[in-house]
């Protein structure tokens, strides 16, 4: 038998750059198995050839499409330089034809409204987008019904209510273990006999189903922990038996809470029923004022459309505020959108998303867009240059007022946590104002970091020392007190200060006691005086 | 009585937004003059309603996590504001597939239902359609 005569690296490199693959190589030389060429590679120290990560149709059909290097590079998570890179490795260095079209004014009657038609983005919102892929379709329109699959399933204590409605189907396995998120959060310090058999109960489905984003209660708040833990991430579609999942369209992600019965079907079939909604923009102008914060903004916005104002609707936000606003800012928005009775709620995907994900996940993503005609329900614009602290006086989270028109109203309980607020960011403004000052001996401060991490890192910072030197209760991480608690309850006649989005009577205990709702800014300040505060003088 | 495609029945007309079971009396269907908000109805009063055999409740609209509440629970939530001419014990049909709402010689309409949420209603809740798309599959 003839010796096979072994390529040399030259050869081998040319062979790779017209062939590509080792099956190829191999058909190309005859009689040699791709794994001999895959040796030979490993031998001469030649990597296995990557396809490019974009291909030249896909690069193409986005120019084609937009014609915009920062619109293209938004489609596919990258920046506008690095999509022009990959525009001049495949050679596209002309504009679209219908940007020429418009460049020569060529008056072309029916043919310029078609490719109008095709090029002005198909008259889409991010909802109807999102939906249509989840239910994998070309199109939806508003008021439709569709059966969508989510790309994430959370439930938090009440998985347990779920576990028993999935286990009466009979079934077995989950439809998919990997994209159920399962964070216990709360029920920690009061957790009753019948409270630690559900969470027992599950543990034990956990294990047996292997889901592996399983969060015990030592993790924190179950919002916080899937948004930091990048497990929504842009574009996706999340559901989530909790009211407050809506906090998720901070990064862009289109979010809304179900039942648990319906929680049950998504285990058991992978799939339910939406109505695609239809979407109010807002768009949010100017800068935040010195003391005020998103959570102000909220409450204003809240005011303005009140709590059915966007009921069964989504909100798109955007404007030159919102570029402006971190994703704990935005989180807190989206958060409060359930106060205007909304379905979701979804923040621009723009750098500040793009970097907040960096090191955070590594799984694609793509982000979706409104369309640049999209059709909207309403649309609302409001300037916040010239906005002043707020407040939502008890009764209704929509009962918004400035925070100087109910000073000096006495308080006996602050409470700080939930998805609005219990963050990093709030944690350092509330110690900020706190330095150097006593809570006030008729007030109890009570604050919920949000999470294990953020508690660590205000723990290194010293915020936890400077929290409890100056008399605030520090929890474990965890959302916050709910209806259905026993922690922070309040009594008959009590006033209570709190940075949630509901402050129905009854919310947190007694139907007498009233709740305000306002920024962390606002319930530090109060916290020292004992009364009501407009925070802008403590704030830097 | 209630097909895949149809609901007909005795309905009764409701002058408050608030609704309970004993309001149904019999009927299949009720009628509802302003839309149903969040006081007007809760999850309880679905099944209580359910449970005395109403089928259709038709109103200019509902509350979101009432919609799918009545949904869920096999109660066919139809928004319609054009029901004047409904009085008490009239006999409607509703036509769940081309979203017709018959009432004698007037016809009204309203967006029609696809075929898996009729087949939800049928199913008479979300948790016996789960299961027999289980057993289909």
């Amino acid at each position: 038998m003839p010796r096979r005569k072994i390529p040399t690296k030259a050869e081998l490199i040319q062979l790779q750059k017209l062939y590509k693959t080792d099956e190829k190589i191999a058909e190309r030389l005859g009689n040699v198995t791709p794994q001999l060429v895959a040796y030979w590679r490993r031998k001469k120290n030649i990597p296995k050839h990557s396809f490019p990560k974009f291909s030249d149709a896909e690069i193409r059909e986005l120019w084609e499409r937009f014609g915009d290097d920062y619109r293209c590079g938004l489609e596919l998570g990258i920046s506008k330089a690095a999509f022009y890179n990959w525009r001049r490795r495949y050679g596209l260095k002309d504009k679209p034809a219908f940007l020429k079209l418009e460049q020569l004014e060529l008056n072309l009657g029916g043919p310029k409204k078609l490719i109008g038609k095709k090029y002005h983005y198909g008259q889409r919102t991010i909802a109807q987008k999102i939906f249509a892929e989840r239910a994998g379709v070309e199109r939806v329109e508003e008021g439709e019904f569709v059966e969508v699959e989510p790309d994430l399933a959370m439930s938090h204590l009440n998985a347990a209510d779920v576990i028993e409605k999935f286990q009466a189907f009979g079934l077995n396995y989950v439809w998919n273990p990997n994209r159920i998120v399962i964070p216990l959060d709360c029920r920690v310090t009061d957790c009753s006999n019948h409270d630690s058999g559900l969470q027992k109960a599950i543990r034990e489905f956990v294990k047996r189903q292997n889901i592996k984003h399983f969060y015990d209660f030592r993790e924190g708040g179950c919002h916080q922990i899937v948004v930091e833990r990048g497990h929504v991430l842009p574009g996706q579609l999340a559901l989530g038996t909790d009211v407050e999942t809506t906090a998720y369209g901070a990064v862009g992600a289109l979010a809304a809470g179900i039942d648990t019965q319906e929680m049950a079907s998504v285990w058991a079939l992978g799939k339910i029923w939406i109505r695609v909604p239809t979407t109010v923009k807002i768009m949010i102008n100017g800068r935040m004022p010195r003391g005020v914060f998103a959570m102000d903004v909220g409450l204003f916005i809240a005011k303005k459309l009140t709590s059915a104002g966007a009921a069964y609707r989504s909100i798109e936000f955007n404007g030159t505020a919102m570029t402006q606003m971190s994703i704990s800012e935005r989180m807190t928005l989206t958060g409060m959108a359930r106060a205007m009775g909304t379905k979701a709620a979804v923040c621009p995907f723009d750098t500040t998303t793009r970097r907040f994900f960096v090191g955070r996940t590594k799984m694609p993503y793509r982000p979706s867009l409104a369309d640049k005609d999209a059709s909207y329900s309403d649309t609302y614009e409001f300037n916040i240059d010239s906005l002043v602290p707020k407040i939502a006086c008890p009764g209704r989270a929509d009962n918004v007022r400035p925070v100087a028109e109910v000073e000096g109203t006495s308080l006996d309980k602050i409470i700080i946590g939930s998805t609005n607020s219990g963050r990093f960011d709030d944690l350092r403004l509330m110690a900020d104002i706190l330095k150097g000052n006593q809570v006030h001996p008729d007030v109890q401060l009570i604050v919920f970091p949000g999470s294990r991490s953020i508690y660590l890192e205000a723990l290194k910072k010293g915020l936890i020392r400077a929290f409890v030197e100056a008399g605030v209760v520090v929890m474990n991480p965890q959302s916050g007190p709910g209806p259905n608690d026993q922690q922070c309850l309040l009594g008959d006649g009590e006033r209570c200060l709190a940075t949630f989005c509901d402050n129905r009577p009854g919310a947190l205990g007694s139907e007498k006691a009233e709740i305000y709702l306002a920024s962390p800014a606002t319930a530090a300040a109060s916290a020292i005086s004992g009364v009501i505060t407009d925070p802008t003088r403590f704030v830097g | 009585m209630c097909t895949y495609m149809m609901i007909s029945g005795v309905c009764r007309v409701m002058d408050s937004d608030t609704i309970s079971p004993s309001i149904a009396d019999g009927a299949v269907i009720l009628v509802a003059r302003t839309a149903i908000t969040d006081g007007g109805l809760d999850h309880s009063i679905i099944t209580g309603l359910k449970a005395v055999g109403v089928v259709c409740i038709i109103a200019p609209g509902f509350a979101r996590h009432l919609y799918r509440g009545m949904i869920n629970n096999g109660i066919a939530p139809i928004e319609c504001g054009a029901t004047d001419h409904i009085t008490d014990g009239d006999t409607v049909e509703v036509n769940l597939a081309e979203g017709h709402l018959t009432h004698g010689t007037t016809v009204s309409d309203f967006s029609p239902l696809p075929d898996f949420m009729r087949k939800i209603l049928l199913a008479g809740s979300l948790a016996a359609y789960t299961e027999q798309e289980i057993a289909n599959k």
